[in-house]
């Protein structure tokens, strides 16, 4: 998924995150999923919507996600699913996610300072 | 622009970057019908501005460069593909021969046919003697058969292009179809032997000739396969 030039260039790897974690509430396909994104992000994050199938294939690939023609709305869509190997990435994700922005959140509220200096 | 022409575009591009046929017939699906629903969502809210439906999407080239790297990303297959479908069968080759032959060995061994201690009348040397050309010829098409077969399956999952296929396919006929086995039983007054390299005739054997055309069937068919999924796909 390519971010916009709204988003900053740091945020790589989060829209794979938030991908499984929204399909990891439902089996959705592209356009579902697309539209789940803004609700869940408030808009705050934008992304060009074409570039989402290339990270949902290569997740896909990687046994991450499942995809299966399933018709939906009286129109077959491809459908995509966390496998249980997506549950496990999900959740070291997750895991790895809060540690950094607990550590982010550390540093700019002047964590540095109550720490002893490392070198003079 | 329109959704067709967009469509369009985005094929052409997804094609210019070599992306296998595949993979775009799906990718092209995917996306027309993520602008069916735009265009639906557009007209049910009465808003006219078709660009920004595009706009939504991106354009084709940015959607199609995308596609090209997160493709490429997905495997060690489609990163190195010269690495995988034109050296890996390279190597591939002698190490399913020298499998092959150890196994014989060990076999031979487990059947009591050694140097120095051979029996030639003896009904498991009999039998180990009958069974030498077939195991010879075995020996030469079997290891070339497994090792097109993976490299049509590995070709199959990463979904490469049919030309490192056919490369893999090309590189294993040509070493299977020169490589040439000689295997000779040990008896009371000589000790066994066996040969293995690779000879080249103007006037190849049957033997030859199917160790050279059988990867080349196998490969062959996987790639005619590959096309017809892609058919199918686009037709659906």
């Amino acid at each position: 998924m390519a971010i916009r030039k709204t988003n900053p260039a740091f945020l790589n790897g989060v829209p794979e995150l938030l991908l499984l974690e929204l399909l990891s509430r439902r089996p959705m396909y592209g356009y579902e999923l697309v539209q789940s994104i803004k609700l869940a992000t408030g808009g705050t994050l934008e992304f060009g919507e074409g570039c989402i199938y290339p990270i949902l294939h290569r997740l896909e690939t990687q046994g991450v996600l499942a995809a299966a023609r399933e018709v939906v709305g009286g129109r077959e869509r491809v459908v995509y699913r966390v496998t249980p190997r997506g549950k496990k990435q999900l959740a070291e994700s997750v895991s790895a996610w809060q540690r950094i922005v607990g550590a982010v959140n550390h540093a700019l509220q002047g964590g540095e300072r109550e720490r002893p200096a490392l070198a003079s | 622009m329109n959704a067709q022409r967009w469509l369009l575009e985005l094929r052409t591009e997804l094609v210019r970057r070599k992306l296998p046929p595949l993979y775009v017939e799906r990718f092209v699906l995917e996306l027309s019908d993520h602008l069916s629903n735009l265009l639906e969502d557009r007209m049910s809210t009465d808003a006219k501005d078709l660009h920004g439906v595009f706009q939504r999407l991106g354009s084709p080239g940015h959607v199609a460069a995308s596609a090209a790297q997160e493709f490429r990303k997905a495997r060690f297959s489609q990163r190195h593909p010269v690495l995988m479908f034109v050296v890996l069968p390279v190597l591939s080759l002698p190490v399913l021969w020298f499998a092959s032959l150890t196994c014989i060995i060990l076999l031979m061994g487990a059947l009591g046919i050694e140097s120095g201690k051979v029996d030639t009348g003896g009904a498991a040397w009999q039998f180990a003697n009958a069974c030498l050309p077939y195991t010879v010829l075995g020996l030469l098409i079997l290891p070339a058969a497994a090792s097109a077969a993976f490299f049509a399956r590995l070709a199959d999952r990463a979904q490469v292009s049919w030309k490192w296929l056919a490369a893999a396919s090309v590189v294993i006929a040509v070493l299977g179809g020169l490589a040439a086995i000689d295997i000779m039983l040990p008896t009371m007054h000589e000790q066994g032997r066996l040969t293995l390299g690779l000879s080249f005739s103007r006037s190849p054997s049957a033997s030859q000739v199917l160790q050279f055309v059988l990867p080349l069937a196998i490969c062959g068919w996987a790639i005619w396969r590959q096309m017809r999924n892609g058919r199918q796909m686009m037709h659906a």
